[in-house]
């Protein structure tokens, strides 16, 4: 019998753990309700194996202030759902005991995970170094300078901008989207003015700029405002290799994933202002534009 | 009393946890190896060439938003720094810095003038609105190596230094007890960082991150934009997707684990490196910094005494 609840408590309390960190992320309505129902039984049985054992098993794996802060997050858990299944907005503090959660719920996978890992790879070899005994100066320097490293790096992930670099925040690619995918690819074409009228795409490294400042930046913001003089492809114009032009086009094609076959959405907008560089002669803004030799929409 | 008793137990038993963890007497092998590794590397295969570093020239200075380069424009003027001379200069005194640093000659100044260096040249480089995530780690982990005693083994300052009137400090059996810490804050930047970026997707996208579409449209992007053909295939295979999205939050929450449970290295970090060369083939981003950095995971003292032992390597 105490076999059985030491089996069950350790069990439980896993799946208790991974459910209610999955609860603290979940935003799919389907899942949600589910995933707080299992987490509320799941607590209810850790609540029930621990108080119905004396096992020693509990503290050594971990600790008696571990052991009791496990079951006063499955007791919260507990109190928290009928509190949220009453319905309406929640309160203030109901909300602020739904955060200390998932807070708990987080720190309880932080701390399991290498438990778990121990657990499945086995246990570490025994350390062969020694490690001094008691804390010398150059010790208490280091001891500051990694706290201040690693500080640094904490702060950095809280930080609106990442404004410290090196120390910068990694969401990559952190929002989630929804069917259909789909995706704007900007581009740039130039029609040149002597000679026979030639169509060319000018290209980031032909304006001398980076890849990721002309597509997410340049092309976008004079594709939106075709009309209003831009200083920076001005000056990059005017200090380019590229032949005069009569005049430029911005492209903006919308691809869209739909039943795994591509499909494009081409759009293009003149530049209507001024394409001289500042102290120059005019020599753009107008006369006739061929679309791009890619523009017509199709599929991949 | 007795509470006095035990909180001092507890804070000598953490001190001495914190000391077991940091300051474990080690050789600097470790420490020399990832040297050898790191600064080459980066100087053949992952920093740029000068002029992406002398794009943001054609930028308006007063753009500059990286605290580390405003500070710097406290001391050098703006009319000064934001010429293709200034960056020219840092440039070319890292990369001699990073030659002296890769052979081991005055190797602490060595790698910090490149670190450093390479920090203004990068922290230049996204100061303008643009920021890319590959090289941070990499830059940290060069002024880390100058701060710890990387040249005490195989460098030119460890054979002069055996020549010298204290050869005893010098070589690779020599053990120190600040030869791990570096290399211990290295992997838990990485951790960090992996972290960051698996618990970032797990509270701005939530479960529907998993969703397939999610990675569906990511790649899609980067296909739309690089054309790598592994991308279309990927983007077309909506149940591949899900699984990928899955296996990426898991390896990125849980690469920490790396840190603290050294049996679980082997697959985590080889987890981590398949994560990396199937986003390079889909979507061309090339995190190679990071797979170069799960070097400092390696027990280089271990494989040193397995070639001692089995005559390999003299001693």
């Amino acid at each position: 019998m105490r076999r059985a609840l030491e089996a069950t408590w350790g069990v439980g309390a896993a799946a208790f753990v991974v459910v209610r960190w999955l609860l603290a992320v979940c935003n799919v309505p389907a899942l949600c309700g589910w995933l707080a129902g299992a987490s509320w039984l799941l607590a209810a049985i850790v609540v029930v194996a621990q108080l119905g054992s004396s096992s020693a098993t509990r503290p050594r794996v971990l600790g008696p202030g571990g052991s009791r802060l496990l079951l006063l997050t499955a007791v919260l858990n507990l109190a928290g759902l009928p509190l949220t299944a009453v319905g309406g907005i929640p309160t203030e503090w109901q909300a602020a005991v739904a955060r200390g959660l998932d807070l708990l719920a987080w720190g309880w996978v932080l701390c399991g995970a290498p438990v778990a890992a121990r657990w499945l790879w086995g246990p570490e070899p025994t350390a062969a170094a020694a490690a001094p005994s008691r804390p010398a100066r150059r010790h208490l320097l280091l001891s500051a300078l990694i706290l201040c490293v690693l500080g640094l790096q904490v702060a950095a992930l809280f930080r609106p901008r990442p404004t410290w670099w090196p120390f910068i925040d990694y969401p990559l690619y952190s929002p989630a989207h929804f069917p259909p995918a789909r995706t704007t690819h900007y581009r740039l074409h130039g029609l040149t003015e002597q000679g026979s009228p030639e169509l060319f795409e000018i290209t980031a490294q032909d304006l001398g700029m980076s890849w990721f400042v002309y597509h997410t930046q340049l092309v976008p913001r004079l594709f939106e405002r075709p009309w209003r003089a831009d200083d920076e492809f001005l000056r990059a114009l005017g200090a380019s290799q590229l032949p005069p032009l009569r005049a430029v086009t911005s492209e903006r094609t919308v691809f869209e994933l739909e039943d795994g076959r591509i499909r494009r959405f081409p759009e293009l907008r003149q530049l209507t202002f001024d394409l001289r560089p500042p102290g120059s002669e005019a020599r753009g803004g107008e006369g006739p534009v061929s679309e791009p030799p890619d523009r017509s929409s199709g599929n991949e | 009393m007795s509470e006095r008793s035990s909180s001092s137990r507890l804070g000598s038993a953490w001190s001495a946890a914190w000391l077991r963890f940091w300051f474990p007497t080690t050789t600097a092998v470790p420490l020399a190896a990832c040297r050898i590794v790191l600064v080459p590397v980066w100087l053949l295969f992952l920093a740029v060439t000068f002029d992406d570093y002398a794009v943001p020239l054609t930028y308006d200075p007063a753009r500059i938003d990286q605290v580390l380069i405003r500070a710097l424009l406290l001391v050098v003027p703006v009319e000064v720094f934001h010429t293709e001379t200034f960056l020219r200069g840092v440039w070319l005194g890292a990369n001699a810095a990073g030659v002296l640093a890769t052979v081991g000659l005055c190797t602490r100044s060595a790698l910090l003038v490149l670190g450093l260096g390479y920090w203004i040249l990068v922290g230049h480089q996204w100061s303008y609105g643009e920021l890319h995530h590959t090289e941070s780690l990499y830059c940290i982990a060069i002024v880390l190596l100058a701060l710890s005693p990387s040249g005490r083994c195989y460098s030119v300052d460890a054979w002069l230094g055996r020549g010298s009137r204290r050869p005893e400090g010098w070589g690779p059996d020599v053990r120190t007890d600040t030869a791990a810490w570096a290399l211990r804050l290295m992997q838990c930047l990485l951790g960090l960082a992996y972290f960051s970026a698996g618990s970032a997707k797990l509270l701005d996208g939530g479960l529907h991150w998993m969703n397939g579409a999610t990675l569906q449209q990511i790649v899609l992007t980067d296909y739309v934009r690089f054309g790598m053909p592994a991308g279309l295939w990927l983007a077309q295979s909506f149940w591949l997707c899900v699984v990928g999205a899955v296996v990426t939050i898991v390896v990125e929450t849980f690469f920490f684990v790396a840190v603290f449970v050294r049996r679980a290295r082997v697959c985590l970090l080889a987890a981590g490196a398949v994560l990396h060369l199937g986003i390079y083939f889909t979507m061309a981003a090339p995190f190679f910094t990071w797979m170069v950095l799960y070097v400092v995971f390696v027990d280089f003292e271990a494989l040193r005494r397995r070639a001692v032992q089995g005559g390999w390597l003299s001693r």
